[in-house]
């Protein structure tokens, strides 16, 4: 193509040149002066086509880093669908799954890469752009991925320049993908935009990781491309003697449609039969060649979720590392990716080869603790055991607003309320709160923010109701009053819960007795609890039910937690009004002995 | 010429027909295109949202092939009325499938359009094949009933 073009050029300027010496034969200077413009342009023709054979080439290279679109497997993509779906496109299109993972550009791009400069332990690093492309400058990251593996950091790494390939990110935070190897390996730039702050911070302190810690670079190929992008086939190369290239491909970038309705291509080959799409829109029957997760039983639609949204074992490593994860939408989940579960061989399995495994995942009481893993704490709930609940009961893909995609009939008690019906009577006799207080909400109590994720408690969905015996164990997940009435004792807690539901009193120590439960997960809890208590110290209902002044001398305490996370979330919680309010300072006398008996477990939650 | 007030002549009365039936055809698909374009104008999520890009490929169908066919009409009848050697044996047909089609296809799009399941239109766009049948049927019949030139 672009030898054509040149050899067309030259043969055009090689006939004008001809011309004009023709003509200069009768008029020589003009002639001349003729001449010399044609070489001109001709220089210049040939410069410009040169410089666009190296655009193209460098997108042809930025192209290559970036997973291939392939249609196997009976995928098609989302293209495809968005022919005879546009409004479920659309409605698809608005939410955060889709932007799970994007090729890098202007448009999908939110971070500021106009030539800055950002240091984290020792290493600098340089975000910038070329026109329209971004770039990045960094230690070379195979480098300081192979070395991490061997567990030092990467001091001597060559520097180099990488055009960042892609991004993925929602609201909260965008992170960012560089090409690192042959092929389209790809690796974490370590810094992450947080799109709220709109500034850089290390990556690494976005999560709660224990400060020694290092970098902890990730490769996108082998673990975030199961659910990050649909049918993600790592493909690793052979002759592959670095581990590091790929010829990773994917049905499509970021979460798409036949991640939940499954593959495509037979729906597709079906429909394009005008008399069975007719019959199927007259008759309303159930359409057979494809899935709706809406028309599956509730254990079915749930676990479409799950395969993502719940910590699962995967039994299909070996085919899914070539042609993608073996389960497919409808069919039994445990078949291919058996849920890790409490009490189960394999939770017990993962934890004699890591020790750490359980705490990094669950509370003592084995509860979930960590976000995106909402399957775990549902499988764990009577309502989903019991009765019927699944993530379509309260959720929806395509009639709900992007940020917690809940259905829009459901937002509030009412997604409670569809099975509790009763409830609605008088939920003052059974809340013990005022009808519009947040007490009297039903997520507060029995679905608490005792989830942590991207810098923030998130609310558990394993559903139960208040219970003190939780908290008694080290390291224990926190009861969902005590999470509102942070000022207030375990001892306060278990009166009110004793005497207005029956609960069996349990033997507390001194301390719990005496001791706001606020205080002592802040300053004594281990790292999750800290990182929980700080953002309910932020929380407007806790501020009302424990009076702004008290939050304020506890968060200041946090600011100068050793993990990074937890002292961002304590500066965010402690918010210009708090800092306004003060409040008075903390008793040394009880302050100290609750910092030395601070629980200094190395935590790295697995979010 | 034929006389159109003559309604003993029959190219008279077809030349009426034509004429009527095009301009009042044209009058009611150019108020649809009013209101296409008000619809857009006041930003209808019922015409607008992407679930109801088939609408409004349809209904814009609508309004073409209406528009267009009323003035197929007015021209025919001026046909009618200005060529001298037509081969009337064929004038009968061409007539009722010209005005059949100018019906079905219009009525077929726009019937069509106003419910959709989502990338189809409904059940009425099955008026579009026979109508656009009928017309290329017409375009036959008038083409043939083209005699030699009078002069």
């Amino acid at each position: 193509m672009l030898a054509g073009s040149l050899i067309a050029f030259a043969v055009l300027i090689a006939i004008a040149g001809a011309f004009l010496l023709e003509k200069g034969r009768r008029r020589s200077g003009t002639s001349a002066l003729l001449v010399a413009i044609g070489v001109l342009a001709a220089g210049a023709a040939v410069g410009l086509t040169a410089r666009m054979h190296a655009a193209a080439q460098a997108e042809q290279t930025a192209a290559r880093s970036v997973p291939a679109t392939r249609s196997t497997e009976g995928y098609v993509s989302s293209e495809e669908c968005r022919a005879c779906h546009p409004e479920e496109y659309a409605s698809w299109h608005r939410t955060y799954h889709r932007t799970m993972t994007q090729v890098a550009t202007p448009d999908t791009v939110v971070a500021d890469f106009s030539d800055r400069w950002q240091s984290y332990r020792g290493q600098r690093y340089r975000v910038f752009r070329r026109g329209d492309e971004l770039w990045v400058d960094v230690p070379d990251p195979v480098a300081t991925f192979v070395n991490e593996w061997k567990g030092f950091a990467a001091i001597s790494a060559p520097r180099v320049e990488r055009r960042v390939s892609m991004v993925t990110g929602s609201h909260h935070m965008q992170v960012f993908w560089v090409p690192a190897a042959e092929g389209n390996f790809n690796l974490t730039f370590p810094f992450v935009w947080l799109i709220a702050d709109h500034r850089w911070a290390p990556r690494k302190d976005v999560f709660l990781d224990y400060p020694e810690r290092l970098h902890g670079l990730q490769d996108w190929n082998r673990n975030c491309i199961f659910c990050h992008a649909t049918l993600g086939q790592p493909r690793p190369q052979p002759g592959n003697a670095t581990g590091m290239i790929f010829d990773t491909q994917v049905a499509d970038l970021g979460i798409a449609c036949e991640a939940c309705h499954g593959p495509g291509g037979d729906h597709v080959a079906a429909n394009t039969n005008p008399l069975r799409r007719y019959l199927l829109h007259l008759t309303e029957r159930p359409e057979t060649t494809i899935v709706n997760p809406a028309r599956l039983d509730h254990r079915a639609a749930t676990e479409v979720c799950a395969q993502c949204h719940g910590i699962t074992d995967w039994d299909d490593l070996p085919q899914r590392t070539y042609t993608g994860a073996r389960y497919r939408p409808g069919a039994r989940l445990s078949d291919t990716q058996p849920l890790i579960h409490n009490g189960t061989d394999r939770l017990r399995s993962k934890v004699a080869q890591d020790p750490s495994y359980y705490r990094d995942r669950f509370w003592p009481d084995g509860a979930i603790r960590v976000s995106g893993r909402e399957f775990n704490g549902l499988f764990d709930s009577r309502c989903y055991q019991r009765g019927e609940l699944s993530c379509l009961s309260c959720h929806s893909m395509h009639d709900s607003e992007p940020t917690y995609q809940l259905a829009r009939d459901k937002h509030g008690d009412e997604a409670c309320l569809q099975c509790h019906g009763s409830m609605r009577r008088d939920v003052v006799a059974h809340t013990h709160h005022g009808a519009d207080s947040k007490g009297s909400r039903c997520v507060n109590c029995h679905m608490p923010r005792t989830v942590y994720g991207l810098l923030r408690a998130m609310r558990n969905h394993h559903i139960d109701s208040p219970d003190v015996s939780l908290d008694t164990a080290r390291g224990g997940r926190p009861n969902a009053c005590n999470l509102c009435h942070l000022d207030r004792t375990l001892a306060w807690t278990q009166e009110h819960l004793v005497e207005w539901y029956g609960r069996r009193p349990i033997e507390l120590t001194p301390d719990q007795e005496r001791l706001p439960v606020g205080l002592a997960l802040a300053l004594a809890g281990d790292a999750p609890q800290r990182a929980i208590a700080a953002w309910h110290l932020g929380w407007l209902p806790a501020q009302k039910a424990t009076g702004a002044s008290w939050a304020g001398p506890v968060l200041a305490e946090l600011m100068a937690d050793p993990y990074a996370a937890v002292r961002y979330i304590a500066e965010h919680s402690l918010g210009p009004e708090l800092r306004r309010s003060q409040g008075q300072p903390l008793d040394e006398g009880v302050k100290r002995p609750l910092l030395q008996a601070r629980d200094t477990t190395r935590f790295n939650l697995a979010e | 010429m034929p006389s159109e007030g003559d309604p003993t002549d029959p190219r008279g009365r077809l030349v009426t027909r034509h004429l009527r039936f095009g301009w009042w055809t044209l009058l009611a698909f150019t108020v649809l295109g009013l209101g296409l374009e008000s619809a857009h104008g006041l930003k209808l999520g019922w015409y607008l949202r992407p679930a109801s890009e088939a609408r409004r490929l349809m209904l814009t169908l609508a309004h073409a092939h209406g528009t267009i066919l009323a003035l197929v009409n007015i021209s025919f009848a001026q046909y009618l009325r200005a060529h001298d050697s037509i081969e009337l044996r064929f004038v009968p047909t061409a007539s009722w499938t010209l005005l059949a089609a100018t019906v079905l296809l219009p009525l077929g799009f726009f019937v069509g359009g106003f419910v959709v399941h989502g990338s189809d239109p409904s059940i009425g766009a099955w008026l579009i094949p026979p109508g656009a049948i009928l017309l290329i049927l017409a375009l036959y019949f008038i083409a043939r009933s083209v005699g030699p030139s009078s002069r």
